[in-house]
């Protein structure tokens, strides 16, 4: 139960960007608003995933496999349809998405590490690059890839869930001694 | 001025950058690939030659696979188009015989020139020899695991020699695909079961319960489907065949079929009549009380009168409707006790999903049974009800 409580939590993970927004945001006061919405979304297409893929594959069937999404795609052809195969259309969205996270954290972490050293944004843009590219294969198996993943995930919950906390204190503390 | 030069250079920079996307990376010709449409796996028994002395295959006890593809290349397609010339077979079959199932498909680069591409392949077909011998799991495990093989192809048992159901005397027909589209005939008749997909029985597998694959006979390049094979859950091996007759039984209990034919004669008269099945419904309703699990089967269904022998009766007044559903229901009900019959008895081995039924009702009982299902499942009593509804007789009233 809490194993899975962790890791569905991981799967939402990513509304932490907000914690940055909110700064830029013209009118911050929506920003829980916003937030709900954006969790909502994945939320309702995650539960229809989950369903189709147990419906299709039975519980026994998912756990062993590697990719379960793909291979209930990859499970049935329709044929006279415009496309009698989807799982390169799911493949496309899946890419699409990946980068609108990216290009949005990309940014972040780029301006995170400018507004410290009191520089301009460019040169860490660039110099991210070579960073993210060395990053991204250090993983070498399949396993591996799983691990950094679960690694990834725990370094997540601690800074968007625990560290916010703690500078909430932090800053609750200040003001009441100012 | 510096600057619209660094512009400039940027863009072209940025436009040289697709220069690198490889366009075409796993692009293959069309030409050059052998589409496997259809794979059939045997036991060799005797006079099979080791390709490799060194490793005498334990595992297989001295018997080797014989693996079956059935290619579509440009070549044999080219020959359906020319009218006139259809000499030349719309498929091409090659064989192989090995001990392990991707080192004996490699070795089939030895014989055939084109390069096997099974994107599209649509039937595995197994020798009943083979699934006797060989836990399906073991056989199958490399087209489950595979990227390049679909989960959506289909599994048949052959009763005799499963390559020989790639063959048939018509010559511009492509065997496979006649298989797929009669397995399509489950839709009409309650003697094909649904097709079981690479997707449903990897789910089975892991969860070690029993299921069905519907049998092919072969003859003389004539294909025939008759009854099921029966897989047992734990073994994974094939342990014994359903008849059509009671295939149909089977259907009644899942309730998965969506039309079919129910013969019977009429008590009265002695003349046949046939109802045909429009709607089919089944529940099964486990109970657990202390120790003991039993089922009740309950079966409706909505249908016609198809055929009718006796002309002496007038179907406008329900005298006759009624006796028919009476007796088709009993007829129905006795195919229902056969097929249990068999497979609590003599298979051991719950095909009918009364297991799952139990899992869902009572999932703490399920827990401590699931272990020895199937040996349960052949002690458990069952209830069987049928409910009958004949809603017309077609364009004649007699």
């Amino acid at each position: 139960m809490v194993k899975g409580i962790k890791s569905t939590v991981l799967a939402f993970l990513g509304f932490e960007i907000m914690l940055l927004l909110v700064a830029f945001m013209k009118q911050p006061g929506k920003a829980v608003k916003v937030v709900l919405v954006g969790v909502s979304i994945p939320m309702i297409f995650y539960v229809i995933t989950v369903v189709m893929v147990i419906g299709a594959l039975s519980v026994d069937g998912m756990v062993t496999r590697t990719w379960p999404t793909l291979e209930l795609m990859r499970s049935f052809e329709i044929p006279g349809l415009v496309f009698e195969r989807f799982e390169s259309l799911l493949v496309v969205i899946w890419i699409m998405q990946i980068f609108t996270t990216f290009t949005i954290t990309y940014y972040a972490a780029a301006l995170g590490l400018s507004q410290p050293f009191k520089r301009s944004i460019h040169p860490f843009i660039y110099g991210l690059i070579p960073l993210i590219y060395i990053i991204a294969m250090i993983s070498k198996t399949t396993n591996d890839l799983f691990e950094f993943g679960d690694i990834i995930g725990n370094v997540a919950l601690f800074l968007f869930a625990v560290l916010p906390l703690i500078l909430l204190l932090l800053s609750r503390l200040k003001i009441g001694k100012a | 001025m510096i600057c619209m030069i660094v512009r400039i250079l940027w863009c072209l920079l940025i436009l040289c950058l697709p220069l690198s996307l490889s366009g075409c990376w796993s692009s293959k010709e069309i030409e050059d690939l052998g589409l496997v449409v259809g794979v059939s796996l045997d036991l060799e028994k005797e006079g099979s030659v080791p390709w490799d002395e060194r490793q005498e295959a334990e595992y297989l006890k001295g018997k080797r696979i014989t693996i079956t593809n059935q290619f579509v290349t440009s070549e044999t397609t080219g020959g359906i188009t020319k009218e006139g010339k259809s000499q030349q077979k719309a498929y091409k079959n090659v064989s192989e015989t090995g001990d392990a199932i991707l080192p004996t498909l490699r070795n089939m680069l030895l014989k055939f020139d084109k390069r096997a591409f099974a994107e599209h392949s649509k039937v595995i077909v197994i020798g009943e020899d083979l699934a006797r011998n060989l836990s399906m799991q073991q056989i199958l495990d490399f087209f489950i695991r595979e990227q390049e093989i679909r989960p959506s192809g289909l599994l048949l048992i052959d009763k005799n020699r499963a390559s020989k159901v790639l063959e048939t005397n018509e010559p511009n027909e492509i065997p496979t695909f006649q298989l797929v589209e009669m397995t399509k005939g489950h839709k009409r008749t309650t003697m094909i079961f649904p097709p079981m997909t690479l997707t449903k029985i990897v789910g089975k597998l892991h969860s070690e319960s029993s299921f069905l694959l519907q049998n092919v006979l072969s003859d003389n390049g004539n294909v025939k489907f008759a009854g099921a094979a029966v897989i047992g859950g734990k073994s994974k091996k094939l342990c014994g065949f359903l008849t059509d007759k009671e295939l149909e039984g089977l259907t009644w209990i899942t309730g998965e079929g969506k039309g079919g034919l129910v013969k019977d004669l009429d008590e009265e008269t002695g003349q046949p009549f046939v109802y045909e099945i429009l709607s089919m419904k089944s529940k099964i309703k486990p109970y657990v009380k202390g120790n003991n699990i039993s089922f009740d089967i309950k079966i409706e269904s909505e249908g016609r009168i198809a055929e009718h022998w006796d002309f002496t009766e007038e179907l406008q007044k329900n005298k006759f409707l009624k006796r028919a559903e009476k007796s088709v229901e009993k007829e129905v009900e006795r195919m229902v006790k056969n097929v249990l019959d068999k497979i609590q008895k003599e298979y051991q081995a719950d095909v009918s999903g009364f297991g799952n039924k139990l899992r869902i009702e009572y999932p703490r009982v399920w827990e401590k049974k699931k272990k020895d299902w199937d040996q349960t499942f052949s002690e458990v009593p069952t209830n069987c009800e049928v409910k009958l509804t004949i809603k017309d007789y077609g364009t004649s009233s007699n």
